[in-house]
């Protein structure tokens, strides 16, 4: 068990608020951007909005395997939490998203963005999106919960400073926000993302997917071929990744009018049915040969089985367990994408109240 | 770890107009890091002759073909020292015991590679102190110089700074042999130093803090 050097002061040495924000930035404390500075007086605020203790530990971060995780606290969190902007009663939520210990800061040479999906009555309570423009800059939760993620990400596990302990070689405009929103609960067809992960209606959680790059794109479902320009978009994601569907209320009212998918597990079935390679195509993938044949070759099933099919034998390369759907959009039109990104975990935020 | 900047430069362009002079508190948004336990490295016998090399590859990105070029200039350069290419067990997220196990019977020294990711790299210079540190053989890891500060800051925190290490240039993937070749042959462009002469070095020359 890993033992945590807590001798760095509480406090930074007094300065002007000009000069505080400087120092910020050149230590690479924030995304670029100006914070709202962590006085005592506003992380006492942020902290009076959960039943937690300041020093309770809230998890372990690291931005890669092997570097080594750094340990944090509810207050550090808090401090996080003022850095980005965000109202006391957004706290549990953030302190949900901190305890997943997945870093919205990963190093990744990839450049992945983390994606959290809140669902439960938490959505209502602090007024978050889900419908116009939920995905964007339009909603004072949305926007500063995901910066928190981001800023709490990179100060909580040691930094994410370029060359040293980021990685990511285009870097990804994601990451400003951690595409943060609420699922379209009620305008959606089907049971919520949190329901699907065995959490009740009226639990209130965040769902943390991380591995954020590839986005296929298209407007509702054609009568003719809306099979095949699905089948196309599943091809596009990156074939290491997993999709899920972002989908309007519309088109995902659609899904059910064109394919009867009328619960969401039809659907994830059908995709992965649909979402065919060719073996050879398939295995001569760079990250499939670096990350996925490994395992194949010791027998992981299904990669294993894949491995034995012939060069132009299709293969449905994304296991049905790894596709996942949410619901979101204001249903000004039926615009949908499908995001590469792999469910990672839920966690509470009711347990951070 | 950020280095903590303490007196802002005179050029920075963040300005806030109104802000006050008033000096104010806040707090440090920084975690906690792991403590640090010093390692030892273990010890180098004074020649590989007729000794058994270990080349380990990674398994990212054509790691072994770079691993092949290095096993190619054994052979023409040290041909009484043995080798032996094997691929980790699964990916280099891993660690493999059996792998280790294997190398500590057999072989007299390793060289694990290619740390050229922003997690092989951490990957490649982690198993090397394990296998140093947990299994006593003398190991140098390869990694393409991109990685260099990264690799710096993951052996500090591993607790053996003074890790042996050999970068070439990147990238190591999609290229020829003969240009993979070329790096093992050539000179470690952060140092200036010939690739193969700092592995040999790094096999049998004590290492000091």
């Amino acid at each position: 068990m890993a033992e945590f050097d807590r001798s760095s002061p509480r406090l930074l040495e007094p300065d002007t608020e000009d000069n505080l924000q400087r120092q910020f930035i050149e230590n690479n404390w924030t995304d670029g951007l100006p914070i709202v500075l962590p006085t005592e007086k506003r992380v006492a605020a942020m902290l009076a909005a959960t039943s937690r203790k300041p020093d309770d530990v809230v998890g372990h971060m690291q931005a890669t395997e092997f570097r080594g995780a750094w340990e944090y606290t509810v207050e550090k969190v808090a401090v996080n939490a003022v850095m980005a902007g965000a109202r006391p009663e957004y706290f549990p939520v953030i302190l949900a998203v901190a305890a997943s210990e997945v870093s919205a800061r990963g190093s990744t040479s990839s450049s992945s963005s983390a994606m959290v999906v809140v669902n439960g009555p938490i959505r209502r309570e602090i007024k978050m999106n889900s419908g116009t423009g939920a995905m964007g800059p339009y909603n004072h939760a949305n926007a500063t919960i995901g910066r928190a993620y981001g800023l709490l990400s990179q100060n909580l596990q040691g930094g994410s400073e370029p060359g040293v302990t980021f990685m990511g070689s285009q870097g990804n405009n994601y990451t400003y926000n951690n595409l943060t929103f609420a699922e379209n609960e009620e305008r959606s067809p089907w049971e919520p993302l949190h329901v699907q992960k065995g959490c009740k209606p009226t639990d209130s959680t965040v769902s943390i997917f991380y591995g954020c790059r590839s986005t296929t794109f298209c407007l509702g479902l054609r009568e003719k071929h809306w099979r095949e320009h699905v089948r196309d978009m599943l091809i596009g994601i990156d074939g290491h990744s997993a999709p899920c569907l972002l989908l309007d209320p519309i088109t995902a009212q659609q899904f059910i009018d064109r394919g009867a998918f009328d619960t969401k597990a039809k659907l994830t079935r059908w995709l992965h049915e649909t979402a065919q390679m060719p073996a050879a195509r398939y295995w001569d993938l760079q990250l499939v040969q670096n990350y996925v044949y490994p395992w194949a070759t010791f027998g992981k099933e299904p990669m294993a089985t894949w491995l034995k099919a012939k060069d132009d034998e299709l293969i449905n390369h994304f296991p049905e367990s790894e596709i996942n759907v949410v619901v979101v959009g204001g249903e000004t039109n039926g615009y949908w994408r499908i995001m590469g990104t792999r469910y990672r975990k839920t966690v509470s935020i009711d347990a951070w109240r | 770890m950020n280095k903590i900047v303490n007196t802002p430069s005179p050029d920075s362009t963040v300005s806030i107009a109104d802000a006050t002079e008033d000096k104010i508190t806040v707090l440090s948004p920084l975690g906690f890091p792991p403590k640090v336990s010093k390692k030892t490295a273990a010890p180098r016998p004074e020649s590989l002759d007729g000794k058994m090399v270990y080349l380990v590859d990674c398994r990212f990105d054509d790691s072994i073909e770079l691993l092949k070029q290095v096993q190619g200039w054994f052979a023409e350069h040290m041909p009484t020292v043995k080798t032996k290419i094997v691929s980790l067990s699964t990916t280099y997220q891993h660690d493999d015991p059996k792998t280790w196990d294997e190398i500590k019977a057999n072989g007299a020294a390793a060289i694990v590679g290619v740390g050229h990711c922003s997690t092989c790299a951490p990957g490649v210079a982690t198993h090397a102190i394990t296998l140093e540190t947990r299994y006593g053989v003398p190991t140098v890891a390869i990694h393409t110089d991109k990685f260099d500060r990264v690799v710096a800051s993951v052996t500090k925190m591993a607790g053996l700074p003074e890790a042996r290490r050999a970068f070439v240039p990147q990238p190591v993937m999609g290229k020829s042999a003969d240009e993979l070749k070329a790096y093992v042959y050539g000179k470690d462009p952060l140092t200036g130093i010939p690739v193969m002469q700092e592995v040999i070095a790094g096999l049998t020359t004590a290492l000091s803090a």
